[in-house]
């Protein structure tokens, strides 16, 4: 049950109650970025190609599997036996990976299937990397 | 109501989980290695179908490379743990009771499902752990983990099942299950046992349930007794057994490369005991006896035969490392003869007891020193799962050296380590 009173008195989020359960004394980023612990993995990315959307070569990729895949998220799919990161955009039932920029986005043949792998939810830039 | 128990079974488990990261591996023959790469421990579809057998020889096959693309991996095991755990969080939403049984099964209490209709709940619980962790599963469902687990058997038979066969509320379809399936797949019939079953005419599962199990307990054993009685639809085996606990801990390693070193030996020795050490404190468990054990390889023809194995009884039971090392020391200085190309060290840890139900020794008693070393042993182990076994180790642990065994071809620690996760490409595709 949520506690609707101090959820009106708290900042928002993007994550509903279980997330303020954890926040009275000490910030837990796990509490934040993950919503499903046995469905979530992180990759690591690969190239500039995804800069527009601010994701940038070396992110960590925050990937939940367990969400289904909407138009406008960004996702892991797997294209020719390999994990790309894009922007799924789904326009009249077609499915497209878009890059950030005017690249051509992929779209699967004709009754090919495209296998989304997960969802991306957050992406983690390090700007220090050695701690 | 009756009970409805259903085994949930990874399908070709290492194999599919080498797969959930290495998408380029999809649709080809893949097979794991047992570690030190010597035989195949997981197969996938593809590498059943080229005729590669469980259990057979690296060498055997390997000719399948050049011909038909098959892919081998060295054994991976945090990767197949951390899969398997994520796998048992899950099962855990959708039953109020699971027994993990192994690394890749699990048994649910589904028992007062029957109106959700129990085919489409376990298929809703095989689409879950697919989507979640890209791990296939296959569900058998019966009213008692015998029954449960031929029905499992089952599912991978016959591919058309869709992975799921109930065998709960239909006993005719019970029935026609039980006459196909043959008596050497049942779950506790082992190979000796179902030679003896199909001379005295028994070759299938529903002959043996039709078996009286007062008869069976006599002419095969307790054991039987109860496998009967589990066909028959009669619970004879727990359901969660509390004290639960393994009887020993075997730690066993062929060694990369043969060597009379010393201290190379000594080495592999305290690496399996801090190993199997490990593995008793996560049970809260400690062990009195061990035993260690050297020898050349057997089937050597050039070296000089030599096996040499010695036990002791501690004190106390322990599950303290340094502890067991200082032992180990002892008895392999006894054991050790120079002049022998060495094989393969063993360690077993038996006379297991679980830490709640020991009590004080009256003459040495349970000493503060004791609770000291569970607490540096805590230490230890939250070291090592943070920056990878063997970062801290108990003195006198010998660095480098050609004793680990080899896994030239395991797959990255996708799951494990920030320095080896899976790359997602975000530039131009090929």
């Amino acid at each position: 049950m949520v506690d609707t009173t101090q959820r009106q008195t708290s900042l928002p989020t993007g994550f509903g109650g279980s997330y303020d359960e954890y926040s009275g004394d000490t910030l837990d980023l796990n509490a934040l970025l993950i919503r499903a612990p046995a469905a979530t993995f992180y990759m690591r990315v690969g190239g500039d190609g995804m800069a527009e959307t601010r994701i940038e070569h070396g992110d960590i990729l925050v990937v939940d599997r367990s969400l289904t895949p909407r138009s406008d998220d960004i996702v892991v799919a797997v294209v020719a036996g390999e994990f790309v990161v894009r922007r799924l955009l789904i326009t009249r039932g077609v499915f497209g990976l878009h890059q950030g920029g005017d690249e051509a986005p992929y779209s699967p043949a004709e009754g090919e299937m495209l296998e989304i792998w997960g969802v991306v939810t957050a992406s983690i830039t390090q700007h220090r990397r050695s701690i | 109501m009756s009970p409805a128990i259903a085994l949930v079974d990874v399908n070709n488990c290492f194999a599919s989980a080498e797969r959930v990261f290495q998408p380029e591996l999809a649709g080809k023959p893949l097979v794991v290695l047992s570690s030190n790469d010597g035989c195949a421990i997981a197969r996938s579809a593809e590498a059943k179908a080229l005729g590669i057998k469980m259990a057979a020889p690296y060498h055997e096959f390997r000719h399948f490379e050049q011909s038909h693309g098959l892919v081998v991996r060295s054994a991976n095991f945090s990767l197949y743990t951390n899969l398997s755990e994520r796998i048992r969080t899950i099962l855990e939403t959708f039953a109020p009771s699971i027994v993990p049984y192994s690394i890749d099964e699990s048994f649910l209490d589904l028992t007062g499902f029957e109106h959700q209709g129990l085919e489409r709940y376990a298929g809703r619980i095989r689409r879950a752990v697919l989507q979640q962790t890209g791990m296939p599963t296959g569900i058998g469902i019966g009213t008692t983990k015998t029954l449960a687990k031929a029905a499992q058997w089952g599912t991978k038979q016959y591919p058309a099942t869709g992975g799921v066969i109930e065998i709960v509320t239909d006993p005719a379809r019970r029935e026609r299950f039980l006459k196909i399936m043959p008596v050497a797949q049942i779950w506790g019939v082992g190979r000796a046992t179902s030679t003896k079953l199909e001379r005295a005419g028994i070759s299938t599962a529903a002959q043996l349930a039709n078996l009286d199990p007062a008869v069976a307990r006599v002419q095969y054993g307790v054991r039987m007794g109860r496998t009967v009685a589990e066909l028959r639809g009669v619970s004879a085996l727990p359901w969660e057994d509390d004290h639960q606990v393994n009887q020993q801990i075997i730690a066993s390693r062929s060694l990369g490369e043969k060597t009379g070193d010393r201290a190379t030996l000594f080495a592999s020795i305290v690496h399996h005991i801090e190993r199997a050490a490990r593995k008793l404190r996560c049970q809260q468990a400690s062990a009195q006896q061990l035993s260690i054990s050297i020898r050349t390889n057997p089937f050597s023809c050039q070296d000089r035969p030599c096996a040499r194995t010695l036990a002791v009884m501690l004190p106390q039971p322990t599950a303290n490392s340094s502890q067991l090392v200082t032992k180990a020391r002892q008895l392999f200085d006894e054991i050790y003869r120079p002049g022998y190309l060495y094989a393969k060290t063993e360690i077993i840890l038996s006379a297991i007891q679980l830490d709640a139900h020991r009590q004080a020794d009256l003459f040495t008693g349970v000493s503060d020193k004791h609770q000291g070393n569970k607490c540096l042993m805590g230490v230890l182990d939250a070291i090592n799962q943070r920056y990878g076994p063997g970062s801290l180790t108990v003195g006198s642990r010998h660095q480098g050296g050609n004793w680990q065994p080899r896994a030239e071809m395991r797959s990255a620690n996708f799951t494990g380590s920030w320095d080896e996760l899976p790359v997602a490409k975000a530039g131009q595709l090929a």
